[in-house]
């Protein structure tokens, strides 16, 4: 068969459905709602990063600081807690170096929103260990910072919470900085520094550097940023960053993908999984279910169904949003499941 | 321009095309449609990495396809066994074979790789390394899915009767 006739057929066939059939007006009405419900899940994935923190890692508050140095200004996080708005970078503690940029993966950028006690949030995503990343347009951003969240191989390396103080810092004025203490990251090898360039000229903020390293601890260890939430992690539980999953578990939320939560109607307490090497089996309410999931670390993907019994009921469609699960972590007895960005699907007890 | 004006001025140029793309690879009439509706909208939401796309077209496309593959992976989960099935029968085609059928019939033979590739080539007017990269797949990896494609759909039924000059 020639690629004319190929094409001629093509052709033919593609044209049983006639020019102009989408009404325009309605795809631009549709997508700038879709827009909206995509900026607002991006928000909800905020809380599920904070969660992550809770959840997975060692949640260590780490103060920022900020420096104008004539071309912006930059805010990094001080380790030592001993911010000095005049010194110049490289004078910061734990100067980046190469072979010091270990651990961090992800990092969470939390910005105000242009509404009021609402927020948006950038993922920066670091692909290669032991390099920087150079930030770009997509990385930066006009509005104010106001968290920083920073995940790892393993699970969660430490998170920073910019105070509003501190928001002022980052868009253009350095006289100001954050008021609170620091919290020293206890763990030789753990990020200490976050550096992020705000330009004056575009009031853009960016991601520069990420600076792990060792420090001596500050007296002021213990304090706590009122937004932060820090949780010793169950130790125990993980092996290296490998959440350990196998079990039986009540499924005590579910969320969907507007961040409402799905655990509605009468069958909602009755979720179960259990997962058993690859093979996830369980109760969507008034079904049973299998899946095939695939774990690796902290990431987990599920696969694929196995089985499911077809008893028609409004229950919750806990398999349909499991399919969204890239990423697992847990603390004590409690697992939550992730979409890819960190927004939290699912959370299980025992 | 802002982002709507430049949105709707891609849409209109696109949208037959991905609605007529998505018609070749299986999909209804109305699928068609919404799948390139639903391709649109999450241009839209994602709009700084279409316009900021090496290859817009390419970009789009696979959108497009995976919009395609989400579909049938949501069908099949939630179509459920009924013991009553619809009485329509499919129109009984012999006899009254045209082109568009016999394409039709003879693409949904093809794998789906072969068939994703066979529009992306043969409709899209895409090079074979832009199908590649549309499909996410090495260049060799597309040529031998086309190749395998074509010698198929030369060697199909459907168009045989069509060659011999069957079809109405």
């Amino acid at each position: 068969m020639t690629q004319h006739e190929t094409e001629h057929l093509l052709k033919q066939l593609a044209q049983r459905l006639p020019e102009g059939s989408i009404a325009f007006d309605g795809v631009l009405t549709e997508a700038k709602a879709a827009h909206r419900r995509h900026m607002r899940r991006k928000r909800l994935a905020v809380a599920g990063a904070v969660m992550a923190v809770v959840g997975t890692g060692i949640g260590v508050p780490v103060a920022l600081s900020s420096h104008d140095d004539g071309r912006g200004i930059e805010v990094a996080t001080d380790g030592a807690g001993t911010s000095d708005p005049t010194a110049s970078p490289t004078s910061m503690p734990g100067a980046l170096t190469p072979s010091q940029v270990s651990a961090a993966r992800t990092v969470l950028l939390t910005y105000m929103d242009e509404n009021p006690g609402a927020n948006v949030d950038t993922a920066w995503a670091r692909h290669e260990p032991g390099t920087v990343k150079q930030p770009n347009v997509g990385e930066c951003t006009s509005r104010e910072l106001l968290r920083v969240n920073l995940f790892g191989s393993f699970p969660i390396v430490t998170s920073g919470v910019l105070d509003p103080d501190g928001v002022t810092a980052v868009d253009g004025n350095g006289s100001e900085q954050s008021s609170e203490g620091a919290a020293a990251d206890p763990l030789a090898g753990t990020v200490t520094e976050v550096r992020l360039v705000a330009d004056a000229r575009t009031e853009k903020v960016c991601l520069m550097s990420v600076v792990t390293g060792s420090h001596d601890p500050d007296p002021r260890d213990q304090q706590i940023y009122p937004d932060t939430v820090v949780q010793q992690p169950a130790e125990s539980e993980s092996d290296g960053g490998v959440v350990l999953l196998d079990g039986t578990y009540r499924v005590t939320a579910l969320v969907g993908q507007d961040g409402e939560s799905l655990l509605t109607g009468p069958f909602a307490d009755r979720l179960t999984m259990t997962f058993d090497g690859g093979q996830m089996a369980g109760s969507s309410g008034c079904n049973e279910v299998g899946v095939r999931y695939r774990v690796n670390g902290q990431d987990l993907r599920f696969i694929e169904p196995t089985y499911s019994s077809q008893v028609g009921c409004d229950e919750p469609p806990l398999v349909e949003r499991l399919f969204e699960v890239r990423h697992v972590s847990r603390a004590g007895d409690i697992v939550w499941l992730h979409a890819a960005n960190w927004m939290i699907v699912v959370e299980l007890r025992p | 321009m802002d982002r709507d004006a430049d949105f709707v001025d891609f849409a209109s140029a696109h949208s037959t095309r991905l609605a007529r793309s998505a018609l070749l690879l299986g999909a209804s009439h109305h699928e068609a449609e919404d799948l390139a509706q639903a391709t649109l909208v999450r241009c839209y939401v994602y709009w700084p990495k279409v316009t900021a796309a090496a290859d817009r077209d390419a970009y789009v496309m696979r959108m497009l396809f995976n919009e395609f593959a989400r579909s049938r992976k949501r069908r099949w989960w939630n179509e459920r066994p009924t013991e009553q099935p619809p009485d329509t029968a499919l129109a009984d085609a012999t006899g009254q074979v045209d082109a568009a059928d016999a394409i039709a019939r003879a693409l949904s033979r093809l794998g789906p790789g072969q068939r994703e590739a066979i529009v992306l080539r043969h409709y899209a007017h895409m090079s074979e390394a832009q199908v590649a990269e549309t499909l996410g797949v090495p260049v060799g990896t597309a040529k031998s899915r086309l190749s395998r494609a074509h010698r198929q759909l030369a060697e199909d039924a459907d168009i045989e009767t069509l060659r011999n000059g069957q079809a109405t």
